[in-house]
């Protein structure tokens, strides 16, 4: 049994793609904001992925039909790119958060349900 | 990737996508949170099997404060006005990008590599985040302080509003 980028790439759009359903498919704006952080996480599983397994090989400008080994692989460029997303998620719930709090202290009483 | 590696993963990467699908379907807040913060134990799983062992800790806490967040008793639901046409239209859209990247993934040709990094990382991402990327790391930080100063502000004004 062994994992392959094509496997981390298929787990990554699946979390895109369940974030993105999760905020269309909600009517409550505050549980639509539950598809960001799913979104972030699969955009930063793919850029961990590529940093574990093809990160120094794109640097060496190989054709992309071609399989090569490398012994030591580049800086964890991927990782880092996975730590801001997940920090950017928690900004932008945190955001979305005061913006449907504004929203229900202008909105009218009739609108405003507790779920 | 050795075999105890690969299990992970791929428990890791059922519990994240059958949590983010939960979190669409599930009906109260508190079940919605819950399951947000399954996705995130399996997206830092994800992270872990790949060597990204400080990634997989950031993200959990992340899902975590999320979770926390959305989970609060007092927050209002806000309807959006839409109709369900247009819902269903999106969910077809989102159908179709995971066709979309999974098929770019299936064709794409990949270059593979030896990688030599520890499990966790943490010295060559410290060095990455605070001295190679220090001005975009402090923009995220920055970012994420404002959006908390918001929501803070924006709490303390309804509540003065309820009195």
């Amino acid at each position: 049994m062994t994992v392959g980028l094509v496997a981390v790439l298929f787990v990554a759009a699946a979390l895109v793609a369940a974030g993105a359903f999760a905020m269309v498919w909600r009517r409550d704006a505050v549980a639509a904001l539950a598809g960001i952080p799913l979104m972030f996480g699969g955009a930063g599983v793919a850029f961990a992925g590529v940093a574990r397994f093809s990160a120094r090989a794109a640097a060496a400008g190989a054709p992309p039909t071609t399989r090569i080994v490398i012994g030591v692989s580049g800086p964890p460029l991927g990782q880092e790119a996975a730590v801001l997303f997940a920090v950017v998620a928690l900004a932008a719930v945190a955001f979305g958060i005061a913006l449907s709090v504004r929203a229900a202290i202008t909105s009218s009483p009739d609108r405003e349900t507790r779920r | 990737m050795d075999s105890p590696h690969a299990i992970g993963f791929y428990v890791s990467s059922a519990l994240s996508v059958g949590g983010g699908i939960a979190v669409a379907f599930l009906g109260t807040r508190t079940r919605r949170a819950l399951a947000l913060l399954v996705a995130g134990v399996g997206v830092a799983g994800v992270d872990a099997s790949l060597s990204a062992g400080f990634a997989a800790a950031v993200v959990l806490v992340s899902f975590a404060a999320c979770a926390a967040l959305l989970a609060r008793p007092d927050l209002r639901a806000v309807e959006w006005a839409t109709a369900s046409g247009w819902r269903q239209a999106g969910s077809l859209s989102a159908a179709l990008l995971f066709v979309a990247l999974a098929y770019a993934a299936y064709r794409g040709a990949f270059a593979h590599v030896t990688f030599n990094g520890g499990e966790l990382g943490t010295a060559a991402v410290g060095r990455l985040l605070f001295a190679h990327d220090t001005l975009a790391t402090e923009a995220v930080g920055a970012l994420v302080l404002v959006c908390l100063v918001t929501v803070t502000i924006a709490w303390r004004m309804r509540e003065r509003g309820q009195r």
